[in-house]
């Protein structure tokens, strides 16, 4: 008997973990300025966080564009609830920002999308802003990135770089999000070096440092020289450097902890629009809209590459990023095979949004498995 | 391939197998502890901080099974002394360890270390197979073993391990021989700690060096759980953790390898293969005997009746 | 002389009980010190001072005239204090020789079994016991484990033995043995003090005796200033013995019918052997027998809380072989199980829901689909005081009891089911003359109203006195039923022993 209910609140612990987070306001003193009085709102705004802004990855990344935003002369106060669980709990916290009065509330998870939904249906004053996700209201807009952009780029990265023409990809969940990055990274790979392969793992998780370390090893155990990554901690690339193998992070830029191997990364830039957003509620100018940003808003970026790719590497890299910029450079447009010799996009077509943002299925070159 | 396996089972078992012997010593006293994760947290954070700062992993481990033991003392405290609720305790312990790191952690995010490195065993590791795979670890995995072997030891061939065990079992029966039952809990709350401190230690130190917050990742609920599947037994915990440990790392490889196994069939394993030992131990089990310490989790009243 | 020991004044209190009252005891070298009283007076409380579990509240204890302080047990062992308490202190499950080896004295850092083993089996051969020392403990019978707690205390050099209550689960030939045993410690000049509720035992042991009542010392004489009525009016003070009657013997058909049931126990060994024996309406059976030869096994298969191997049990035409044990017990079966604090109680819960614990479903005890506390309440209060249950502040849990309380909540609340067959071990274990005497009112009455009952027990005196016929147990089979007021004590003592063509 005690043992089933020590199980069962164990269960119910693993639940509710972290939900007890206080927000951590960081209001800043009131700017000298304040007196020029120009016309428009003075914005409140709250970030709902599903990891801790510690966690050097996701998290972090929104963290660092909220700091940014800080700065603007008519925000006069940001705060941020971190590691909130996905469901029940986050609408609680969501709805109690929105009494706090906070005027522009981003929620960073695609779990929040309908917490978030019904929370902005209760407070039509307030602007929710959700990120990832695809529904909008009359008072909530989503955002997302054109990640998978970048991600072709430190493609074309690993496959000039490989010497096994193996790369290592640790991944996380294979919803389409992931998917996508991945085949825009193979993409990439075979776009300079058609020979190369992509081998995918999924460590099921999103946070779990040995365990996206230990999925790492078993690629590089199969001969991959280059490894990357859809996780957030330095993990797999600090795998990757102490076997003498390149490694290409994701969201933020890790190169301190793995310089010997460090190459480059696709990054956000979540500064772009959170600017943009408070920018427009100051001027009363904001509409709920579904915004998917790509390298030409500056929303995602391949970061700098270091030394280690050569210059030439390096020049193939920036006349694809011109391209895509220019939009002369459309990724997923046709012919794309997928990995099982079916064609999934025809010549001369290009996928749709939609058609991305439902993504289920890997181009040829990726060794992995989606519908396990 | 094999020794491939073996050897990433055995890395991917310790941390887990660190906090199932914490754990474990701890529940022989009768004190269930759900801070397990909490603890490992702060073992991981101060065994990090010490290696940076100082540089030498030496004071990191001691520095992570120290510091997890101060933590723990404070279970000690409310559930032994003050005879508080146990899972209450346990469960603000593993929050206090997360919000504690999380603040104190914040500036060692993106900081490395040199963590520890795998040691040879000469001659042993040149055996084929076994030596890559066994005799080729980092000292802490060696050290994980060696105290099961004397937590064995200590709870089966010295009078301490019996006293300990008697307070698990039979609060009254020990204290009316003589034994101090409050300081014996408090002793296994101490030492369990710090057990679970090196667990943690083990990934900030050796598995993945470097910080972030929550980087224990649920392991310490793991080694809650499998204390039941070891049956208070710390070989089996052995077993036990290696098990976990190697099913996840048979199914990353299998993954690695392209094999069409389905990942979430193979992550379902250690808890189909938990609920089978339960299911099996219990049958193998005499009508009326129980593994688990009978007075596990209620505090100890000397002027109570039971 | 002086005493060894000295008491005085001490006081204790429990929350809404108070226990002792300034009570005064002295014990000298080389002396068997009785203490006598009522369920509830305060016999092991006083000794759980003396033992250092229970802090007093106020008064003095002196070893060899010495003021002295018990902080805890482990005080007390040095004054060389040892104590078998009345609920055992046991590790269930630890093996036999683990258990002894908690209470060695001086015990090695890192022992040595192997010499602890031989130093034990030598104390197990001087009282012929044969018990498995890598048995564990749960395993063993009640008296076995009443030995183990013996040895425990033997193994330390004590000049003071306390035994509360050790002849209350032996059989009367291992009490015989005891008691040898503890003149031998007399004459070596070790002081013991006793308790137990058996006249004859108390007469045949006792130097000295000592009454108390609710927590005050009433008096103590020294041998032969004492016969058991004077005792036994000292005890009870003002109180009658509760007299009754028994209606004449009225055959009536088969109530309940037992045919060749076979139980095998978990060490493999057959507990009951195609037994078979019948139950008449309005009868009374006792069934005689050392323990150990079956009757555990015999009143869990009619209770359903075992499933024979082979053979049927028949109440009233319905074979209730596979019941379990609500259903049997709704078909009429009550049971006061031997191991009262293990079976007979749910120790946490309060005195007053322990006593509807078998009623609970009860309409009597429902209002809108809630319990009715009031009728709960109620029902305590009457059962409380017919009983005479000290039964503490409201609310108290049950196992806060002393243990002769515990005994009368089980026996009041299975009575108060209006059992058409009782099945009762050792009914009367622990309780004091008194309330035995009323137990025994309460089994022959309902019997006069036709309730049929199978009392198993030890103690002759009382089965001659209670029973309407007497069925003797030996390995698993009846090698007997003889006439209560035509047998003789030797007679069924013959067949006890199977001296008999089985
Ligand atoms: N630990 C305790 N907590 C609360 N009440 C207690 C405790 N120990 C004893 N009591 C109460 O003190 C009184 C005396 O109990 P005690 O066990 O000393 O009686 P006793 O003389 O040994 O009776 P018996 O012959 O039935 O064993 C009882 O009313 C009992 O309920
Ligand atoms: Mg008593």
């Amino acid at each position: 008997m005690k043992k089933f209910f020590l199980l069962a609140v164990i269960s119910a612990f693993l639940v509710i973990t972290g939900c007890s987070n206080q927000p951590k306001e960081e209001a800043k003193p009131a700017p000298a300025k304040a007196e020029t009085k120009e016309a428009g709102k003075d914005i409140k705004a709250a970030f709902v966080y599903v990891g801790p802004v510690g966690d050097a990855g996701w998290t972090f990344a929104h963290d660092a564009g909220r700091k940014a935003m800080a700065e603007l002369p008519y925000v006069k106060e940001t705060n941020f609830i971190e590691s909130v669980p996905e469901g029940a709990e986050s609408t609680r916290i969501i709805t109690s920002l929105a009494q706090k009065g906070y005027n522009l509330i981003f929620t960073t998870s695609f779990g929040y999308m309908d917490p978030t939904l019904e929370v902005a249906s209760k407070f039509p004053e307030v602007a929710f802003m959700h990120c990832s996700g695809y529904k909008t209201s009359d008072n909530m807009g989503n955002y997302f990135g054109r990640m998978y952009q970048p991600r072709y780029l430190s493609g074309m990265v690993a496959g000039q770089m490989t010497k096994s023409n193996i790369v290592g990809y640790v991944a996380a969940f294979p919803i389409p999000e992931v998917i996508r990055g991945i085949n825009a990274f193979t993409l990439g790979v075979r776009a300079v070096n058609p020979e190369a392969v992509v081998k995918v793992i999924w460590t099921q998780t999103w946070f779990d440092p040995a365990k996206e370390r230990d999925a790492a090893e078993s690629l590089l155990d199969v001969k991959a020289d280059v490894i990357t990554m859809h996780q957030d901690t330095p993990a797999p690339l600090q795998a990757a450097e102490k076997r003498g193998a390149f490694a290409i992070g994701y969201n933020s830029v890790m190169q301190e902890q793995v310089p010997g191997a460090w190459l480059t990364a696709p990054v956000w830039n979540w500064k772009a629009i959170y600017n943009k957003a408070a920018e427009e509620v100051h001027n009363g100018t904001w509409k709920p809209e579904a915004i998917w940003w790509g390298m030409k808003e500056g929303l995602v970026d391949i970061a700098p590459m270091t030394d280690l790719v050569p210059a030439e590497a390096q020049a193939v890299v920036n006349e694809a990023k011109a391209k895509i910029v220019s939009g002369e450079l459309v990724i997923f447009s046709g012919e794309i095979k997928d990995n099982k010799g079916n064609v999934a996009v025809e010549a001369g077509k290009a996928m749709t949004d939609g058609e991305m943002l439902g993504m289920n299925f890997f181009v040829e070159g990726v060794q992995g498995n989606i519908s396990n | 391939m094999i020794e491939i396996l073996i050897f990433a089972t055995i890395k991917a078992g310790t941390p887990i197998l660190f906090a199932t012997l914490g754990a474990i010593i701890m529940e022989r006293s009768g004190i269930i502890n759900l801070g397990i994760e909490g603890l490992m947290l702060v073992g991981a954070l101060s065994g990090f901080a010490t290696a940076h700062a100082t540089g030498s992993l030496t004071l990191a481990i001691l520095a992570s099974f120290f510091a997890a033991m101060i933590v723990g003392s404070i279970h000690g405290i409310i559930t032994v002394y003050l005879r508080g609720n146990q899972i209450v305790s346990g469960l603000s312990l593993t929050m206090f360890g997360i919000g504690l790191t999380a603040l104190f952690g914040r500036s060692l995010v993106g900081v490395t270390i040199e963590g520890f490195n795998k040691i040879d065993i000469p001659i042993l590791s040149k055996i084929p197979i076994i030596g890559p795979s066994i005799f080729n670890h980092d000292l802490l995995v060696y050290l994980s073993v060696l105290l099961v072997v004397l937590i064995s030891l200590f709870f089966y061939k010295t009078k301490w391990g019996l006293y300990l065990r008697s307070v698990g079992e039979n609060p009254a029966a020990a204290d009316t021989s003589g034994v101090n039952v409050n300081a014996y809990r408090m002793w296994a709350v101490l030492i369990g700690s710090g057990i679970a401190g090196l667990g943690g230690g083990y990934i900030s130190l050796a598995y993945t060096p470097f910080w972030v917050e929550n980087m224990t990742a649920g392991r310490g609920w793991i080694a809650v759980a499998l204390v039941i599947f070891a049956q208070w037994n710390s070989t089996r915990a052995l077993a036990g953790a290696y098990l976990f440990g190697g099913i996840n790392a048979i199914q990353l490889r299998m993954q690695a390898m392209g094999t069409n196994i389905s990942p979430h069939f193979l992550q379902t394993l250690p808890y189909v293969f938990t609920i089978i030992v339960l299911v099996i131990a219990t049958i193998r089990l005499e009508k009326g005997a129980s593994p688990e310490p009978e007075s596990l989790g209620l505090p100890y009243d000397r002027e109570d009746r039971k | 002389m002086k005493p060894v020991l000295e008491i005085k004044n001490v006081t204790k209190t429990f929350p809404g009980v108070k226990a002792l009252d300034g009570v005064c005891l002295s014990i000298y070298e080389g002396e068997i010190h009785t203490l006598l009283g009522e369920n509830g007076a305060g016999k092991s409380t006083l000794m759980n001072v003396l033992n250092g579990l229970y802090k007093p509240d106020s008064g003095e204890i002196f070893i060899d005239g010495k003021h002295n302080i018990f902080m805890s047990p482990k005080d007390s062992i040095k004054a060389k204090i040892g104590m078998v308490h009345q609920h055992f202190m046991l590790v269930k499950n630890h093996t036999v020789l683990e258990n002894i080896l908690l209470s060695v004295e001086g015990l090695k850092s890192i022992f040595n079994k192997k010499a602890i083993r031989i130093q034990v089996e030598e104390i197990l051969t001087r009282f012929n016991m044969d018990v498995d020392l890598d048995e564990p403990m749960w395993k063993l019978s009640i008296g076995t484990q009443q030995w183990v707690e013996l040895v425990k205390l033997l193994i330390r050099d004590c000049r003071i033995l306390i035994l509360d209550e050790p002849t209350a689960v032996l059989t009367p030939q291992e009490a015989e043995k005891l008691f040898a045993f503890l003149g031998k410690l007399r004459e070596e000049g070790k002081s013991i003090v006793f308790i137990s509720h058996k006249m004859r035992e108390v007469m045949a042991l006792s130097d000295r005796v000592t009454i108390l009542k609710k927590g005050t010392t009433v008096k103590s004489l020294t041998k032969g200033n004492f016969d058991e009525n004077v005792l036994a009016s000292l005890m009870i003070g003002g109180d009658e013995i509760p007299k009754w009657e028994r209606a004449p013997k009225k055959i009536g058909d088969d109530i309940l019918t037992i045919a060749y049931i076979s139980v095998d126990n978990d060490k493999g060994l057959k507990d009951l052997k195609e037994f078979s024996m019948s139950l008449k309406k309005g009868e009374i059976l006792g069934i005689a027998g050392i323990a150990g030869n079956g009757q555990k096994a015999l009143s869990e298969v009619i209770t359903g809380l075992k499933a024979p191997k082979s053979g049927t049990v028949i109440l009233e035409g319905l074979d209730i072989t596979r019941a379990d044990c609500r259903n049997s017990q709704l078909s009429g079966i009550a049971h006061v199980p031997e191991d009262r604090k293990a079976v007979g109680i749910a120790p946490d819960m309060s005195v007053d829901d322990n006593l509807i614990l078998k009623s609970y479903k009860d309409k009597k005890f429902i209002k809108y689909f809630l319990q009715d506390k009031k009728a709960i309440k109620q029902n305590a209060e009457e059962l409380i005081d017919c009983y005479d249950i000290k039964a503490g502040p409201p609310g108290n849990p049950v196992r806060l009891l002393s243990g002769g309380n515990i005994q009368k909540v089980i026996i009041a609340r299975e009575m108060s089911l209006n059992p058409k067959v009782l099945i009762a071990l050792y009914p009367t274990r622990g309780l004091d003359i008194g309330s035995a005497e009323y137990v025994h009112k309460v089994i022959i009455d309902a019997r006069n109203r036709n309730m049929s009952t199978i009392v198993i027990s030890e103690d002759l005196d009382e089965l001659l006195k209670l029973s309407d016929r007497i069925a003797v147990m030996f390995c698993g089979r009846i090698t007997g039923v003889v006439d209560p007021e035509n047998t003789t004590r030797e007679e069924i003592g013959l067949l006890m022993s199977g001296s008999c063509d089985i």
